[in-house]
């Protein structure tokens, strides 16, 4: 039985100018994970990484408790990728799309193609250039769905969609695994739409793993604190993460347990965009 | 990983469907090669539609990149080396089969227009094309599996003019000296009794081009992200 169905020690690839470092992350069984960051933190590298699109230079990666690169062939057919562009020729129908995919996955299920173009509305006669973004979106998640995907990899999906389709998205998101027994990684840096669906939360900047866990954990974790400059000790600019001061005021984030000290300030629930704001700010000063 | 054949086979269905979309291109093509042949004679046309050939399989290059396939690539159950493998015998499959086509169009035009075959002529100008062609395609594949092919296409272009504008004025400054063009008519002569030698040549070299330029293409690919 395996409870983890994607799992990073250690990770590491070397760019020139960038280099991921040290990532781990752990995706259970029946979770929604959102990989999150600015953009260029290397949610992409993450993905391509985990897809065996990059070689690694250190760590491990299992999917499904495998070695990704030693059981590739084997481990795909049991994943569905979504990436933020369409990757089919724009002359072929979603028909044609269809016949060319499905010959690679044993398990295709060509009734369930045909049950999520009807509902998606995508007409199976219609070209993938003439399809909307959205729409080449859904014709990607119709394939990754119609293999009988357990793990499900989407690289911004829903950057760029119109806020119905983008809700339609997530619905359809929740939906994937409400049996259990299917995971999804989602990588995107629109964030109100993890807080809606995701379980767990990765958060990576320039590189480097700044949380891993669950969702409840990282809000449990940080505050914002606001206040006036003279409640601004040398010790509490010192716990703020990306600090601003004003002549007026000052804002940052703060880690909840030493928020409850500064009983002069105003403390309130931060968000994952929050989080990411000033995290990326205090990466950026160092 | 092994190298499994079932996903090469897989792999070149995938080009089928890539250039299924092309069928028009190709059928326009071939109508022009048949005008060339009738126009000038029926052996041509065998050298237009092989050396189109390489040209065909280049834009293969070009949609597959267009078509952002690096991602598909990495969403299939399939490993790089089956990518380039499959790639390689899907040109060999193209070119086997225009071949064919071309030959076929050869035999009609010849006995429309001239009422006889020239096999000889015929066979001499599909082995040279067969030659061209896979030297065409060793040289480009592995520059298109190295770099992008919008990047790679001006390099790519570099076997024509090598090819086209050094190639045939140096061997026609060659042909005047009288020791080299007794030479190659010597040459001419003896595969005009031995045409089945001269085929077998032609396939075993083209073969063999194809196969370093694929054992190079594996390589380059080696470490990189297709």
């Amino acid at each position: 039985m395996i409870d983890s169905y994607l799992e990073l020690k250690g990770v590491s690839k070397s760019f020139p100018g960038f280099k991921l470092d040290n990532i781990s992350l752990s995706l259970p069984k029946g979770y929604i994970m959102g990989l999150v960051g600015p953009n260029g933190a290397g949610k992409t590298t993450t993905i391509q990484l985990i897809l065996n699109m990059l070689e690694k230079d250190a760590g491990e990666i299992l999917i499904f408790g495998k070695d990704n690169v030693k059981n590739e062939n084997a481990i795909k057919q049991d994943i569905g990728v979504v990436f933020d562009s369409v990757f089919f020729v724009d002359s072929w129908t979603v028909k044609d799309t269809e016949k060319a995919v499905s010959i690679f996955y044993e398990d295709w299920k060509h009734e369930v193609f045909n049950e999520m173009t009807k509902r998606f509305e995508l007409p199976q006669r219609k070209k993938v250039k003439e399809l909307s973004r959205g729409m080449q979106m859904k014709l990607m998640l119709a394939c990754a769905f119609s293999h009988n995907a357990k793990l499900l990899i989407l690289d911004e999906p829903t950057s760029g969609l119109d806020p119905v389709t983008r809700d339609e998205f997530l619905e359809i998101l929740q939906e994937y695994i409400k049996d259990g027994e299917r995971s999804v990684l989602f990588s995107t840096h629109i964030t109100a739409d993890l807080e809606r669906v995701a379980d767990y939360i990765t958060l990576v900047n320039q590189g480097n793993l700044i949380y891993t866990g669950t969702m409840e954990d990282l809000l449990g974790s940080y505050c914002l604190i606001k206040g006036r400059p003279r409640d601004l000790t040398a010790e509490l600019e010192k716990s703020i993460i990306g600090l601003r001061k004003t002549d007026m005021s000052f804002e940052g984030l703060i880690g909840a347990k030493e928020a409850a000290q500064y009983r002069d300030c105003t403390i309130d629930n931060a968000t994952i965009d929050d989080i990411i704001i000033n995290v990326s700010k205090r990466s950026a000063r160092k | 990983m092994r190298t499994s054949m079932k996903s090469i086979y897989k792999l070149l269905t995938l080009d089928y469907y890539v250039l299924k979309a092309l069928f028009g291109f190709v059928v326009a093509a071939i109508l022009v090669a048949t005008v060339i042949g009738c126009v000038t004679q029926p052996s041509m046309l065998i050298m237009v539609i092989l050396t189109f050939t390489a040209f065909l399989l280049s834009v293969l290059f070009s949609v597959a990149e267009k078509s952002n396939f690096n991602k598909l690539y990495g969403t299939l159950p399939i490993i790089k080396r089956e990518i380039v493998i499959g790639r390689y015998l899907f040109a060999t499959l193209t070119i086997s089969l225009l071949s064919i086509i071309a030959f076929i169009l050869f035999c009609i035009s010849s006995i429309v227009l001239r009422a006889n075959i020239d096999w000889f002529s015929g066979a001499a100008y599909w082995v040279g094309a067969f030659i061209i062609t896979t030297f065409f395609i060793s040289i480009q594949f592995p520059i298109y599996f190295k770099f992008e092919y919008s990047k790679a296409m001006f390099i790519s272009i570099l076997p024509y003019i090598l090819f086209f504008a050094v190639g045939f004025p140096v061997f026609g400054q060659l042909m005047k000296q009288n020791a080299f063009s007794n030479t190659v008519m010597n040459v001419i002569a003896y595969f005009q009794s031995h045409i089945y030698l001269m085929i077998l040549l032609g396939i075993g070299v083209g073969l063999i081009l194809l196969t370093l330029s694929c054992l190079i293409s594996l390589m380059l690919t080696k470490k990189k992200h297709i």
